[in-house]
């Protein structure tokens, strides 16, 4: 497999061309490359450019919701082919009750997704039972919440509290983020961890699942 | 110096001379106060024993309080009063989100203090032609008696019986954009969608057109100051790039104000959030004369950068931090953050002091006194630099 494909699905990402990015995802898939490898050295690599120019202040939010689109639209392609297998884990995630902003939790959707998980996303406002019902019924290793207002953030000690009360705080990593947030809230919350960014989300998604990060708190 | 009016005051700031006192504003939309606990408008009232106050018009989306009590108003020497346009209201639909009839049928929910417009309610969101842009049942029309009713009087009484300075607002298009389409489709369509892009923002223009003709056609003459709120910046950077906001944004934002230009001669205010500091040379370019609100907490928003770069060139109003300053910190803090900012803003005029947007409902009505308090305290001009 040559490293061209890898650098011209990226860079289809990389300029938000949604319709060639489903084009070479369905050729590379045609073509034998493993679904997880279209996914991991193609969309997410490209994704991960992106969010640096991002950071950088070279790309807007134009570019990055255009980018995140391309991905999404091309996971849905590869979506059939990764049936069977769990890849890194389930996360749930969503929006607390009493908020309903969602640019930054779906781009955190995305991003895992892309990453490898199986995300199960509850959408906006979202009462602390059906997060708790939905962790269990799916058994999801994360459960990843968003707030954007000072005053719904408070409602993601309600969830923590909750799944303590429900007995299952133990089997499940809590990541939180969103913009009134920080490290500092999250500790003091009992989350797990603080991912500022999509691309924070998804390495210290990955960090949660491997061997080592399910024993650190 | 000689005592000014508030009229004066303000249009000399604007205009770049150093007026009596540094200029204030209060209660306008988008620097007036969330009615919301634990604070909010009712305790601000408590706080200043007023408890015979007219009940508040809630502008809805900001929950804020259109009509604050006069006495607050003449106690914080406010210089500015607001005239607001008649309108429909909103519908309360049956799954219990509302549709406002003024706002081009836009779905919003009520969402904490505040209402949001979901994305996923945006009643065009799923649009893909012209025909589905003209089809849409519910464009705003601002030809109805409604709007303007009324108004020409009232308006006429206030710019000869009160010598303040009279605000007004005309509909914005980018924000309208946004609700009717999506944010995020709002967005994407300036990148993979250009044709449906100018199809959509011509229609929202051409209605924030006929607003300005039907309403400043009638109250043109006896308004100061006329305001547009669209908003381009997030905390820490403008949605899109100078290149794309000179092509996209820019163009439509001429074309309202050379419609608002036909029928008055009032001063034009921006009111735009959040980080836009690369497009501030394009927005005085395009022809607004004051800047709101100038929150400095922003990415590179500020007030000794805006001032050095932009300050002989366009008028700021607003700067008073109420992300942190008012809403966390003590009436100490306030007073020397005014101070501060005043040594910053004030000198060669250009500055009118206010909340850098609606005061949150976790700021303490003491805040709020002593931020005007300061402003009296450090306002006379000369003012000291800093």
């Amino acid at each position: 497999m040559g490293e061209s494909e890898y650098k011209e699905i990226m860079e289809a990402v990389l300029v938000g061309d949604v319709e060639k990015t489903k084009a070479l995802t369905q050729e590379m898939l045609a073509k034998g490359i493993s679904p997880h490898d279209v996914i991991e050295k193609g969309l997410m690599e490209g994704m991960n450019l992106v969010g640096d120019k991002f950071e950088n202040r070279e790309y807007f939010l134009p570019d990055l919701l255009v980018a995140a689109e391309a991905v999404k639209r091309a996971t849905e392609i590869i979506k059939p082919h990764l049936k069977g297998e769990r890849g890194k884990g389930t996360v749930v995630i969503g929006t607390v009750s009493g908020d309903i902003h969602d640019l930054g939790k779906n781009l955190v959707a995305s991003t895992l997704e892309a990453s490898g998980f199986r995300v199960v996303d509850l959408g906006v406002d979202v009462l602390p039972e059906r997060f708790v019902n939905t962790v269990k019924k799916e058994k999801a290793n994360i459960l990843a919440i968003s707030a954007l207002i000072t005053t719904t953030m408070m409602g993601m000690r309600d969830i923590i509290e909750m799944l303590a009360k429900s007995g299952i705080r133990k089997e499940i990593k809590v990541m939180v983020g969103g913009a009134p947030l920080d490290e500092d809230f999250a500790k003091r919350i009992g989350a797990d961890r603080y991912a500022r960014t999509s691309r924070d989300a998804a390495r210290k998604a990955l960090e949660l699942v491997s061997g080592i990060g399910k024993w650190l708190r | 110096m000689v005592k000014m009016t508030s009229r004066e005051r303000i249009l000399q700031a604007i205009e770049h001379r150093e007026p009596d006192r540094v200029p204030v504003d209060f209660g306008n939309r988008n620097w007036s106060i969330v009615n919301a606990p634990p604070y909010g408008y009712k305790a601000l009232c408590e706080y200043l024993n007023i408890s015979d106050y007219p009940e508040p018009k809630i502008v809805y989306l900001l929950n804020i309080v259109a009509n604050i009590d006069e006495r607050i108003l003449k106690k914080f020497n406010v210089d500015i009063r607001n005239l607001g346009a008649g309108g429909l209201g909103m519908e309360r639909l049956p799954d219990g989100t509302l549709r406002d009839l003024d706002n081009h049928g836009i779905i919003c929910k009520p969402a904490g203090p505040y209402f949001s417009i979901p994305d996923t309610l945006a009643p065009l969101r799923n649009a893909i032609s012209e025909k589905d842009i003209e089809e849409y049942p519910f464009w705003s029309d601002y030809t109805n008696p409604v709007y303007f009713k009324g108004k020409e009087e009232e308006a006429k009484n206030l710019h000869q019986q009160t010598d303040y300075a009279i605000s007004t607002w005309v509909p914005n298009i980018f924000h309208r954009y946004a609700f009717v389409r999506g944010f995020n489709n709002f967005m994407m369509d300036i990148r993979i969608n250009v044709e449906f892009f100018r199809a959509l923002a011509n229609r929202i223009l051409k209605a924030s057109q006929t607003f300005a003709r039907e309403f400043l056609g009638r109250v043109g003459r006896y308004i100061d100051i006329v305001c547009i709120g669209d908003d381009m910046g997030t905390q820490t950077q403008p949605f899109m790039s100078v290149e794309d906001f000179r092509k996209y944004v820019k163009p439509y934002w001429a074309e309202l104000i050379k419609e608002i230009k036909k029928y008055t001669e009032a001063k034009i205010l921006l009111h735009c959030c959040g980080s836009i500091y690369p497009l501030i040379n394009d927005i005085i370019e395009v022809g607004f004369e004051v800047l709101n609100p100038i929150q400095p907490l922003a990415y590179q928003m500020e007030p000794e950068r805006l001032k050095r770069d932009f300050g002989k060139r366009i008028c700021f109003l607003g700067g008073i931090d109420i992300q942190r300053l008012l809403t966390f910190g003590t009436p100490e803090e306030v007073r020397e953050g005014v101070r501060r900012v005043i040594s910053i803003l004030a000198p060669g005029g250009g500055y009118i002091l206010a909340p850098s947007h609606d005061v949150q409902p976790e700021t303490p009505p003491e805040n709020i006194v002593a931020m005007y308090e300061a402003a009296k305290e450090f306002g006379t001009y000369p003012v000291k630099g800093s």
